[in-house]
């Protein structure tokens, strides 16, 4: 009975036992304010950003070609490691939310998804829902609705966004194979999902909301698709790919972690992919490029209003939320947004993510004053790091803060589990494939025979196309190889289909030399998949036969579905896929970054 | 009342029925027609004496009544909150030196400047508007009535323990009607501190002609426990001034430190003043924010929010209000101007309707409309 009663106190302790803290505190450089007993803190803020959890199934395209993964966006293309654990990271963040900083305000800067498929946004969601978390102060995105976070870089010259085969283009990246089925996460659709896990506002103060008679705000949004309270406009009723104007998320909300009978802290929450005042013909690159509109900047600004009113004497304080930093807003936005701040004394910082770097900024405003821009990291790409801001108010009623970057400590929670070898099935193996692919170059001449009907711009879509499925042949080879090794139990069916995969480095030949009998027309000898029969009108005559000499990933869903339920079979296994992720995006971090034209924006 | 401040009461009495009353800092008091325990003294001098002053013994003093009392009063309530209302004068046709009001050409004296600047002190929401301090929006050429006309143009300045607040200016008159109210915050309420009881309340009345262009009409000094003892009082004469009247209310204090009105109206663009519905009395604790947007011009509208543009328009800008910002909130009340912008929290130097503006002389062409919550607290 005793040693019952020993075994039990034991299985308690162990039960209180905390668990161990992989993030780590670090300070940004610089001096940091000085807190001293007076002040009070008024908010604790726990943000994370940019999970970029990728659907690995749907079809490759354009989005993810050599072209994008080397010209512009570095990880249009992640490794496969880490594209099938980005959820255990997420969910490693989310645990040390639970356990070390659950007073805080959990605030998520966007970019759930990756090419901004649904399944994206709902793998994002499962993850929050197993650490039961249901509240979020979400932000809209530009992954969040924006095929492969960047709409389009302008419209083609007859405005049918043919330069990309958009929308159909983001249809594939999102279907299951064998089926055509719209789930896109358009931008109507994002900020239905996000919204519903805004936490539901305060009751409003009388006289809040009320519209100024003259003021610029007839058009607030009612009925079903939208919500329109005293601190939120939302709207949802754009469910198309190109009606991402009619759909918006913006809100106030209290923020937590004050003490008690502190001055009310509250969060305002941009909708920095806003383009309601954007012109899609004189500006570039919507998505990448952020927006703030008029509209959204008068709705807030007089919910802040009424929220300073709500407060009588107390001093409110306030902290702007948004994805997209400063600097990547178009011009007329980056104005406006700056005078917002500028006129507002009460607002203390902008924390923004979007760049997948933790680090901080100064905004000078009007007047001189410095405001604070943190910068939050990805919880995915490395190094993997959240953030954590802390206010406070001195007895003066000023207003300072702490800000810590929280660093997944990788050497601590995955230095047991060793990284792969850097070979051709490395983390980064596909990245050696696109320099034999060259680059599209699409300038005034190219556009014009693209007018005059001539489309020379197929060509070129025809060879980023077979980029990108070359390099989706290495991802998934590289992705058998990760399973291959891991400590779960396999069926040996299972296993003999990996070990295929990883014994035939193209399916139809040795090498890449094997796809040129497809590339000279011989299509019309290989019957199409079901998988295969929607590719990009352009490039189908080809790549519906050159993708039937690669591996992809579509067609090993079943496969692949089997093997990921096994991620979480034993503690090994979860630590083995985790670490894995973890190394990857260390491997993919550490290629170096070409200068030039190069934009360092996720 | 305290014991001191008791005394101290007693020995400004004796000192205006002594010799000295008849020095030019000296007004004396003669009529006592409401009360006879209405104390009217005089300067600054006499009063700073005073505490030096050993405490003159109660039957020494000119009128026993305060001495007579056969009982200690009961203790004083912990606070009130006193409403001072000057309602009218008589001022003397001529200066002590017998020249018509607005003939001297002197600069303002040292004790005018002093006392505006004690003003500004105590409202420095007006430290850049001060030329218009005195100048109703409503009645803008009224200034003008008030020079070179041999009459007085008497406003009313109240000091209490650094707090100053002002009447309204009444151009040419020799019989003002001020009707003009003063809140105060007598003793400590809660966290809120007021004046502290047993403080001495300073009235004076000058011949205003501009900022810091004072001449000194008559100054006396009150006790304010005094003046609590009766509704309505008549001082006087002290200086120049034949008659001053008083009326003096103790108002029930809120239950609520924060016990306000909210009012939430919008302030268009398009129209020059707006008139709030709000009259303020001087010494009430307002708070004023703004949000929202108006564009001024028609062909190539710029836009702001309250704050106002980034530049000043010194063409189209309303007078007063040159430097700020084009299309910036202001306010007045009463005869008073000054910058409201995005939040503007201050006591209120003078009394009158509150009236809200933009910044701009031609609104016809303007757009847009703020959104404005104006709070008038009832402990100052």
């Amino acid at each position: 009975m005793a040693k019952d009663t020993r075994a039990a106190a034991s299985a308690t302790q162990v039960a209180q036992k905390p668990p161990p803290r992989w993030l780590r505190a670090v300070e940004p450089p610089g001096a940091q304010p000085e807190i001293t007993a007076s002040h009070r803190r008024v908010a604790r803020i726990f943000a994370f950003s940019d999970t970029q959890l990728h659907y690995l199934l749907g079809k490759r395209t354009f989005a993810q070609s050599p072209f994008a993964e080397r010209m512009s966006f570095e990880v249009a293309v992640r490794p496969a490691a880490l594209d099938d654990g980005a959820d255990l990271l997420l969910r490693l963040f989310m645990n040390e939310y639970r356990h070390f900083y659950r007073d805080h305000s959990l605030v998520f800067l966007g970019d759930a998804a990756d090419l901004s498929c649904v399944p994206e946004i709902e793998a994002f969601f499962d993850v929050l829902a197993d650490a039961g978390q249901s509240d979020l102060h979400a932000v809209a995105s530009n992954h969040d609705g924006f095929y492969a976070g960047n709409f389009t870089s302008k419209r083609d010259v007859d405005g049918n966004l043919r330069l990309t085969d958009m929308p159909d283009d983001w249809t594939r990246a999102c279907s299951a194979p064998g089926r055509f089925d719209d789930r896109r996460l358009t931008k109507g659709r994002a900020v239905k999902r996000l919204h519903r896990h805004v936490p539901a506002p305060p009751a409003a103060p009388d006289g809040a909301g009320a519209a100024t008679p003259a003021g610029p705000d007839a058009a607030a949004p009612a009925g079903p698709d939208a919500v329109s309270d005293w601190v939120t406009q939302a709207s949802w009723r754009g469910d198309g790919p190109t009606d991402f104007r009619d759909a918006y998320l913006y809100y106030l909300r209290p923020l937590s972690g004050g003490e008690p009978g502190a001055p009310p802290a509250w969060g305002v929450f941009l909708d920095t992919v806003d383009y309601r005042s954007f012109d899609f013909e004189s500006s570039l690159g919507a998505g990448s490029t952020g927006s703030v509109s008029r509209e959204q900047l008068g709705f807030l600004d007089r919910a802040m209003l009424d929220v300073q009113v709500a407060a009588g004497t107390q001093p409110v304080s306030f902290v702007v939320f948004g994805h997209h930093p400063v600097r990547t807003l178009e011009p007329e936005s980056r104005e406006r947004v700056t005078r917002f701040f500028s006129a507002r004394p009460a607002i203390v910082a902008y924390v923004t993510a979007h760049e997948h770097d933790s680090t901080e900024r100064s905004l000078t405003l009007d007047g001189g004053r410095v405001l604070p821009e943190i910068l939050v990291g990805s919880t995915t790409d490395a190094p993997q790091a959240a953030g954590q801001i802390e206010l406070y108010v001195d007895p003066r009623g000023q207003r300072t803060f702490v800000h810590h970057r929280l660093l997944l400590d990788a050497d601590a929670r995955c230095g047991e589990v060793a990284p792969m070898a850097p070979d051709a099935l490395g983390y980064i193996g596909y990245r050696l494939l696109r320099d034999g692919i060259p680059d599209l170059d699409i300038g005034i001449i190219d556009k014009l025979a693209f007018v005059l009907g001539l489309d020379d711009l197929s060509a070129q879509r025809i060879v980023q196309g077979i980029g990108a499925l070359l390099m989706e042949n290495e991802l998934m080879r590289g992705w058998a190889q990760l399973y291959a090794d891991a400590p779960i139990e396999r069926d040996p069916a299972d296993d003999a289909a990996l070990a295929h995969i990883l014994g035939q480095r193209y399916a139809a030949g040795g090498d890449v030399a094997a796809l040129e009998p497809y590339l000279l027309g011989r299509s019309d000898s290989v019957e199409h998949t079901a998988y295969g029969r929607w590719h990009d009108p352009a490039m189908a005559k080809v790549l519906s036969v050159a993708e039937h000499g690669l591996h992809r990933f579509g067609p090993h869903e079943a496969l692949i579905k089997r093997l990921r339920a096994r991620r979480d079979s034993t503690p090994a296994a979860h630590d083995y896929f985790l670490c894995h992720a973890v190394h990857a995006a260390f491997a993919e971090a550490k290629t170096p970054r070409r200068e030039g034209n190069v934009h360092y924006i996720r | 009342m305290s014991t001191t401040s008791a005394n101290c009461a007693r020995d400004r009495r004796a000192s205006v029925s002594a010799p000295q009353a008849g020095s030019i800092h000296l007004l004396a008091l003669a009529s006592w027609p409401l009360r006879a325990g209405l104390c009217v003294a005089g300067l600054a001098l006499v009063l700073a004496g005073c505490n030096q002053r050993p405490p003159v013994p109660a039957e020494a003093a000119p009128h026993a009544t305060i001495a007579e009392r056969p009982e200690e009063p009961p203790p004083p309530p912990p606070v009130d909150l006193v409403q001072i209302t000057v309602l009218s004068a008589e001022i003397q046709g001529r200066m002590a030196n017998g020249q018509h009001w607005d003939d001297d050409d002197d600069e303002p004296s040292g004790t005018g400047a002093k006392l505006f600047e004690s003003y500004l002190g105590y409202h420095p929401e007006l430290v850049d508007y001060t030329d218009w301090i005195g100048i109703p929006i409503t009645d803008p050429e009224l200034p003008e009535q008030a020079e070179d006309s041999e009459a007085a143009d008497p406003m009313v300045l109240i000091e209490l323990d650094g707090a100053v607040a002002r009447s309204p200016v009444i151009p040419r008159s020799f019989t003002p009607v001020w009707d003009f109210s003063y809140r105060f915050l007598y003793g400590q309420l809660g966290e809120r501190v007021g004046v502290p009881r047993g403080s001495l309340a300073r009235i004076h009345v000058v011949d205003y002609d501009g900022p810091g262009d004072f001449e000194a009409v008559g100054t006396t000094v009150i006790p304010i426990d005094e003046l609590l003892a009766a509704q309505v009082h008549e001082i006087g004469p002290f200086g120049a001034v034949a008659k001053l009247i008083l009326q003096v209310d103790v108002i029930p204090p809120p239950a609520a430190l924060d016990a306000r009105t909210s009012t939430r109206l919008a302030v268009p663009g398009t129209a020059p003043w707006t008139d709030t519905g709000i009259d303020i009395q001087a010494g009430q604790r307002v708070l004023i924010r703004a949000a929202d947007e108006v564009c001024t011009g028609s062909s190539m509208p710029y836009c702001s929010g309250p704050e106002g543009q980034r530049e000043p328009d010194t063409r189209n800008n309303l007078p007063g209000f040159l430097a700020l910002g084009h299309g910036a909130l202001v306010g007045a009340i009463g005869d008073t101007r000054f910058a409201v912008l995005r939040q503007r929290e201050f006591i209120a130097p003078a009394g009158g309707r509150l009236m809200l503006g933009v910044n701009d002389e031609s609104v016809g062409n303007n757009r847009g409309a703020y959104a404005v919550h104006v709070e008038v607290y009832e402990i100052p």
